[in-house]
């Protein structure tokens, strides 16, 4: 929790001070991509090496499927529902 | 983007499979802190260095507001509705789904206050959510508008997902999810016990 906040707020205070240019933000923006897909195979990595998981999969992954789908919906579509009617529309 | 997510994780699980005994899975948990931990960074250096992202507080207030309100009350309305699918009580429903995405939290509290198999539920639903996220977030950002793209994230908004929302919509949107991730981590362990025990 605490070193979540200190490494964002130690970009933040970087990236305030430093002269970027556009070609940086582009290279950063490409080394997310590159971050990301590193830490999606380890989040992968932990769900496979887990035969606990791997075994109940079948068990009790409709009923966990279901329940991530609605809460997702639901949280999307009221978002989208306030700001359309609250008039707010950043993208 | 998206195709990316699904090839990352399929690769990791077959990997986790196959491979469960070798130096990535021992030392699983410092690895994956490692890349979140320079993942953060340079998110952090994109909002640092977006002018226009720090300023505007109240205006940002207000989308914190939407968005965090509407998390908890969609969440809270899809665990009722699962729950009322499968003939589940409702205060196992509105546990699990308090969870935010948060899997690792809400699983251990539902093992202790409730039983395995619920742990479980509230484990892997939140796993699939985040999952879903990867997956929805770039899709979401394009179709819809940008702070409806932080709303599957939930609770990781401040760091799992942060990247994927920061990398398809822009420093003022992942600024708000941030903020929006640090109110729903706080609030997870708060309302799981609370909706299990007083529903």
């Amino acid at each position: 929790m605490w070193s979540i906040a200190v490494t964002v707020t130690v970009g933040i205070i970087i990236g305030i001070f430093a002269k970027w240019n556009d070609k940086f933000k582009k290279i950063n923006s490409n080394f997310q991509i590159i971050g990301l897909s590193v830490l999606l195979f380890f989040m992968g990595v932990s769900i496979g090496s887990n035969p606990e998981i791997v075994h109940n999969l079948s068990f009790i992954g409709i009923k966990s499927l279901a329940f991530s789908v609605f809460t997702v919906f639901f949280s999307v579509i009221s978002i989208y529902i306030l700001t359309h009617l609250l008039r707010r529309n950043p993208s | 983007m998206s195709f990316i997510v699904v090839i990352s994780v399929a690769l990791g699980i077959l990997y986790g499979i196959f491979y469960s005994d070798s130096f990535i899975v021992i030392n699983l948990g410092f690895l994956s802190q490692s890349t979140l931990a320079i993942l953060l960074l340079s998110v952090g250096l994109d909002i640092g260095s977006n002018k226009s992202a720090l300023s505007g507080i109240k205006d940002k207030i207000y989308s914190v507001l939407i968005v965090t309100l509407s998390v908890i009350f969609g969440s809270l309305f899809g665990g009722i509705i699962t729950a009322s699918l499968f003939k589940m009580p409702w205060n196992e429903g509105l546990a699990i789904s308090a969870g935010f995405g948060w899997y690792s939290l809400s699983g251990v509290i539902l093992t202790n206050i409730g039983n395995a198999e619920l742990g479980s539920i509230a484990f892997l639903s939140n796993v699939f959510r985040e999952l879903i996220t990867f997956i929805f977030v770039p899709i979401i950002a394009v179709r819809l508008n940008y702070l409806s793209a932080i709303g599957p994230a939930g609770a990781t908004s401040m760091d799992t997902t942060l990247p994927i929302i920061s990398n398809n919509t822009d420093s003022n949107t992942a600024i708000i999810a941030f903020i929006n991730g640090v109110i729903l981590s706080a609030l997870v362990p708060i309302l799981v016990p609370l909706l299990y025990t007083v529903m």
